[in-house]
């Protein structure tokens, strides 16, 4: 596959503006929401994490659990 | 002081329910509602001067040639009727929300459903039927040809009707919320199109020489299944709205 | 059938189960999306009247496929949280419904996109745009009501509400649009190709379906998970998940 080769298939015979502008919006589109998704979760586990952490720490329960007892 | 004829009949619906007391409670809602009128004509009037308005607004915006207007003249008529009749969906249910009224529908023994069909079709009795008598005069001012001024009076009864019931729906989700007017708009726009576009289709029709009757059978079917769904909707969104 | 029904109900179950789920379905998603790219940029024929710009079609045809699912799921979604008060069901069409508005209006760009080469346009009131538009609305309006509400589940429901009714009427819209649109276009073009496709240039345009769906159905897993987070938060479920991530 020359350069050559990928640039013409890249212009996609004159039509490439078309093309690339409409895969491009869907590609962003679908990155973005996955993306987002992600983010979205991973602040909401750090907020938890930081509710629970506020709340007075909760006495062990049964036995130790130090490892040095 | 002896009490009016309507705050008795009102009063019926209080009462525990029975088939005959049914026909008497949508009779009051009905009667309570084209009252409205009486009292506060403004309310009722102001989609009808806004309609005429705003056709009025399109020869001056486009262009005064007469050929130009009638064949913008179906589309125009239908389009500023469906404006007009999603500017008078926000005092269906309002008025009696804000006092309690609803509140007290929803409590009455009598269904819901049909309370609201009545409301419904007081609305249309004062709007919807009263822009389709109003349309062939302002049919004539943007030119449109004669023979197709009943089909556009024809249109509007039937189209107006169905407006009406899927307006309500609509009217019944936004009504408890702050500026809901404008989201009423966005909700019912959507769902009105099949009737705008059978019934500016009528008119066209009629102008062509064509077939009107498919059209006006469509709206009328269009019709058939809002009279079926939309009580229901309505009802289930009041209480939606009622509750929340 | 019921107890398998108010199993996936509950949140935790439903949260466990979808965790299992959820790999896969990326994994799926991945792969047929990167499979179907390739093949029907690279590998697919150009079409014989329309060139290179017939490629747009992998994308347009399954997004207008999801645009039109989703709201179905939603509606459906809807009505099972309104008959059987499942939770999962709303935080399930809440967490759909951008998506499905995004591929609304993915349909919509890459249909004007492409009327632009085959027309010379760049809007065309063709039956299938006008309906794909109207379609936009009703999510708009769908995502908009349920933000409207002070109590969530009030705007559950009310959404729940316009969404069946929304769902009863796109088949209606779609009759009078496509109707409308043969009237005074008679001549009429609709924008994916000829039944008639080779193998070789449907093949692709499958895979690349097949892959949206994979990737509807991840996405709304992971949103919906989060959700459920969100709202059983103080659940003890939750409170020994978070413990355990630290």
């Amino acid at each position: 596959m020359t350069m050559a080769s990928l640039v013409e298939w890249a212009a996609m015979g004159g039509h490439g503006r078309f093309v690339w502008s409409a895969w491009g919006v869907t590609a962003v589109f679908m990155v973005g929401l996955a993306l987002h998704a992600r983010l979205e979760r991973r602040q909401l586990l750090r907020q938890l994490k930081r509710q629970a952490r506020r709340q007075t720490p909760s006495p062990p329960r049964g036995p130790s659990h130090d490892p040095d007892a | 002081m002896p009490l009016s004829e309507t705050t008795r009949r009102v009063a019926v619906i209080s009462e525990p329910a029975d088939k005959q007391h049914l026909g008497i409670a949508l009779g009051a809602t009905l009667m309570r509602d084209l009252n409205r009128m009486r009292r506060r004509p403004g309310d009722v009037l102001n989609p009808l001067v806004f309609y005429a308005l705003a056709v009025s607004l399109f020869p001056m915006g486009i262009s005064p040639e007469a050929s130009l207007l009638a064949v913008m003249a179906p589309g125009l008529l239908w389009v500023t009727a469906l404006l007009a009749a999603l500017l008078s969906l926000d005092g269906l249910f309002r008025s009696d929300f804000d006092d309690g009224s609803l509140e007290q529908m929803m409590l009455c023994p009598h269904p819901l459903t049909s309370l609201a069909v009545a409301k419904v079709a007081a609305h249309w009795l004062l709007t919807g039927l009263p822009m389709a008598l109003m349309a062939p005069v302002l049919g004539i001012l943007l030119a449109l040809p004669m023979n197709s001024i009943g089909v556009l009076m024809a249109s509007l009864v039937l189209g107006s009707a169905s407006l009406s019931l899927i307006g309500g729906i609509g009217a019944a989700l936004t009504v408890g919320l702050p500026r809901g007017s404008v989201l009423l708009s966005l909700l019912v726009l959507p769902l009105y199109i099949p009737v705008l576009i059978f019934g500016s289709g009528a008119v066209q029709a009629a102008i062509m020489g064509d077939a009107v009757l498919p059209h006006l059978a469509l709206l009328g079917a269009l019709l058939a299944a809002a009279l079926i769904f939309s009580p229901w909707a309505i009802a289930a969104s009041l209480r939606i709205s009622i509750n929340g | 059938m019921w107890g398998l029904i108010h199993k996936l109900g509950s949140p935790k179950w439903f949260y466990q189960l979808s965790a299992r789920l959820q790999p896969w379905c990326w994994g799926a998603a991945i792969l047929l999306l990167v499979t179907g790219s390739v093949w029907g940029l690279f590998f697919a024929p150009a079409d014989y009247q329309q060139g290179n710009s017939f490629r747009i079609i992998y994308v347009h045809v399954p997004a207008a496929f999801l645009a039109q699912s989703v709201f179905v799921t939603m509606a459906v979604a809807g009505l099972v949280y309104m008959v059987w008060k499942i939770k999962v069901a709303d935080m399930a069409a809440a967490a759909m419904a951008p998506l499905g508005a995004a591929m609304t209006f993915v349909a919509l760009f890459s249909g004007a996109v492409w009327g632009v080469p085959t027309w010379g346009t760049w809007w065309m009131w063709d039956a299938r745009l006008t309906s794909m538009l109207i379609l936009l609305f009703l999510y708009i309006g769908v995502i908009a009501l349920r933000g409207a509400f002070g109590r969530r589940d009030s705007g559950a429901r009310a959404a729940s509400v316009l969404a069946m009714v929304g769902v009863i009427n796109i088949p209606i819209i779609k009759y009078s649009v496509d109707w409308w649109y043969t009237l005074h276009q008679p001549a009429s073009f609709t924008l994916t190709a000829r039944p008639s496709m080779p193998l070789e240039m449907w093949l692709p345009l499958l895979i690349m379906v097949l892959g949206f769906y994979c990737f509807f159905i991840a996405l709304t897993l992971m949103r919906t998970r989060s959700e459920i987070l969100r709202r059983e938060a103080k659940a003890r479920w939750v409170q020994a998940l978070i413990e355990e991530a630290r």
